[in-house]
């Protein structure tokens, strides 16, 4: 205790202004997570393993298959509860520790003023055992500083009002859980408050353009005919139930008919089910913008708040799929530096998950008014590329014909029907690809099908690449990538190409000199 | 090629000893390739030692030609300068490329040298930045003195600039 008492009196003005610090927030012991915890931390773990539970599941049969999975679930259920038992955490005068683990201790130290962000996760379930998930995310690193799984929401609100009160990043928690009358009206405040946001109508569309549920669908299918059983249970209803409709008397329209319903109705399910994940996900998804913070609010079961430094947004992508052109939308991610990666479901990456295209420009000039947004001059790649991609296919047709030409002889010559296509693809892909340089952001745009376009802050920038392949050199042309951090290794970097080379040297020497200039902020 | 040529004339090349270096390692790899097929062929056909040897030889002398003029253009290629902007390092044969690490944005920097390069006094520069897809460049072949020097300036640069 001396140590602390020692501690008080070198900073008596923090014990004064900030009423929440008590003594017994120092004692060493520290709080312990909520009781409920364990039920969280095994749905965790659980979440996990989801993919060897479903193996194990369809992959199995028999008794074998319950056993496993008691014996897993026990497991997990035992390894939960150990982890409650062990996990402390305490607030000291500057800093916040973390102790864990049962075998492998750990000690973890977070200074107040290394945390930029605090990230709280209620779902359904948290509502109703009132708790709550806090994250606490620093500017480095791809994991969140330290993940606090799941403490009482007062409790909560306590250890982020106590973390603001020192913290010169972190804002003071939004009182919003406070009283369900008042959230009526402080909703309808906020929407005319943000800057960003998406009514249901908005959210509904998303569903229908993201078409989330093809994957899992997908999943779902090839795992069904893995099964034996499974597939055998499945193929015998399936039989029953045409063997009724007397298959072998079918004439063509009939086969049509049947047909047309069956996809009907499987595109019906498939939209269903996206639309039911995109209101998961993004129903009421808010966004506010305090100063130099974005708020981003979201979600209809799971309550996500996150808030992001608008500094430390390191690139903003803008994509548009065939579906979003048609609906005349484009989705709006950010990377930003540090924080957390992509796989943590508790980061945000969306600015706007569902955007009209005219508002684009408006909206994004709203977050970074420095950056002149709708100012953007495109300038166009040399339309002599278009010889080069045609190229490129033809290659690739070339290649697919080998095989082909193996088994079915003279017949693989029929792929050549494809070049005239390849030959309008490579038009378009010319045409619509081009780049983009001024005093304050460098982008570029690509895609024919799926348009991507790419803007990065000059100041974001961390090195420039220029290349040149033997084939560049053939045209005299050169290409540029530049490179940010908090990037994802597999997402595509910010490529100038496709140019001359002769264009893309002044570009380059002055992209090095105003990134030379700049000072670089995490 | 066009307007990098006023830049590429500036820019320095490489230790000669390190175009030595990279030689002895092109002559170890030439050396295991070539055995390769010496071994399958003569177990396979069970051709007489003295015309294995031959052979491993004549492939070997094939290869190391063909990668000592490689090499040689690797290594001629191999350029670097550092600026008050920017440390920008230039390589390719064929697939050329030109990184250009502005000296704002370099985290840390690092000095290697291996038993190799000791032997030749040589080491090696390596620069960090935070980015993601080229964060690390490093820059080989350079005397020590030359590497220090390098590390010092760009680490002067980065102290009346970043926190």
């Amino acid at each position: 205790m001396s140590e602390s008492d020692i501690e008080q009196s070198r900073n008596p003005q923090s014990s004064e202004n900030s009423t929440a610090l008590k003594k017994s927030d120092l004692k060493t012991q520290g709080y312990r997570l909520a009781r409920v915890s364990p039920v969280f931390l095994f749905i965790e773990v659980a979440k996990k393993s989801i993919f060897p539970l479903v193996v194990t599941f369809l992959g199995t049969s028999g008794g074998l298959q319950d056993r496993i999975f008691i014996g897993i679930a026990a497991f997990f259920s035992l390894f939960s509860i150990i982890q409650y038992w062990f996990f402390h955490y305490w607030l000291e005068e500057d800093r916040l520790v973390v102790k864990s683990g049962i075998l492998f201790k750990s000690l973890r130290q977070v200074p107040y003023e290394r945390i930029q962000n605090i990230t709280t996760e209620r779902n359904i379930l948290h509502r109703l055992l009132n708790v709550t998930t806090l994250q606490l995310e620093s500017a480095s690193g791809q994991k969140p500083e330290a993940l606090i799984r799941v403490i009482t929401t007062e409790q909560a609100r306590y250890v982020h009002q106590f973390i603001a009160d020192k913290s010169s990043h972190v804002d003071q928690p939004v009182e919003d859980i406070s009283s369900e009358q008042g959230e009526q009206a402080t909703q309808q405040a906020a929407r005319q408050q943000g800057l960003f946001h998406m009514p249901p109508k908005q959210v509904f569309r998303r569903g229908l353009i993201s078409l989330k549920a093809l994957l899992p669908i997908g999943i779902l299918f090839s795992f069904l005919f893995q099964n034996d059983a499974l597939r055998d249970q499945v193929t015998a209803f399936l039989t029953q139930f045409i063997g009724g409709l007397h298959i072998e008397m079918w004439t063509w329209q009939t086969w049509v008919l049947y047909g047309g319903l069956w996809f009907v109705a499987g595109v019906f399910i498939l939209l269903a089910i996206s639309v039911a994940i995109a209101f998961l996900q993004f129903h009421e998804f808010t966004l506010h913008k305090k100063g130099q913070r974005l708020h981003i609010k979201t979600g209809l079961l799971t309550n996500r708040q996150a808030t992001v430094p608008i500094k430390r947004i390191q690139l903003i992508r803008i994509i548009q799929s065939p579906l979003h052109k048609l609906f005349g939308q484009v989705s709006i991610k950010m990377e930003t530096a540090g924080g957390v990666s992509e796989d943590n479901a508790m980061s945000m990456h969306w600015l706007a998950p569902l955007i009209a295209r005219n508002q684009v420009d408006d909206f994004l000039n709203k977050i970074q008014p420095q950056m002149n947004w709708p100012d953007i001059k495109w300038q166009a790649i040399e339309p002599i590329a278009r010889r080069r991609v045609f190229k490129k296919l033809l290659l690739l047709v070339l290649v697919l014909m080998v095989p082909l030409a193996y088994f079915y002889g003279w017949w693989s010559f029929g792929l050549l029907v494809l070049l005239p296509y390849c030959w309008w693809y490579s038009g378009q892909y010319v045409a619509k690809a081009a780049f983009t340089h001024n005093d304050c952001l460098v982008g570029s745009r690509a895609g024919v099908f799926f348009h991507q376009l790419q803007f990065v802050d000059i100041n974001k920038i961390q090195n420039i690449k220029w290349h040149q392949s033997p084939f560049d050199r053939r045209y005299s042309m050169s290409r540029i990538t530049v490179d940010t951090a908090g990037s994802s290794v597999m997402a595509q970097p910010v490529n100038l190409f496709y140019v001359y080379d002769e264009r893309i040297q002044p570009v380059y020497q002055n992209l090095t000199q105003q990134v030379a200039k700049s000072r670089f902020v995490w | 090629m066009t307007s990098n040529t006023e830049d590429t004339q500036t820019m320095q090349p490489l230790e000669h000893d390190y175009l030595r270096i990279i030689r002895w390692i092109g002559l170890t790899v030439c050396l295991l390739i070539a055995l390769v097929p010496t071994i399958v062929f003569g177990v396979l056909w069970s051709i007489p030692w003295y015309w294995a040897v031959m052979g491993w030889l004549l492939l070997m002398a094939m290869l190391f030609l063909l990668l000592s003029w490689y090499l040689k253009h690797w290594y001629l290629n191999y350029k670097y300068l550092l600026n008050d902007d920017c440390l920008a390092i230039r390589r390719g044969v064929f697939w050329r490329h030109q990184i250009a690490v502005p000296v704002s944005r370099v985290q840390h920097v690092d000095v290697n040298s291996g038993p190799l390069d000791r032997r030749y006094g040589l080491a090696k520069l390596v620069v960090n930045t935070a980015g993601t897809h080229y964060a690390q460049t490093s820059l080989p072949g350079l005397s020590v003195e030359d590497a220090y020097q390098l590390r010092d300036q760009l680490l002067a640069a980065q102290e009346g600039d970043t926190v």
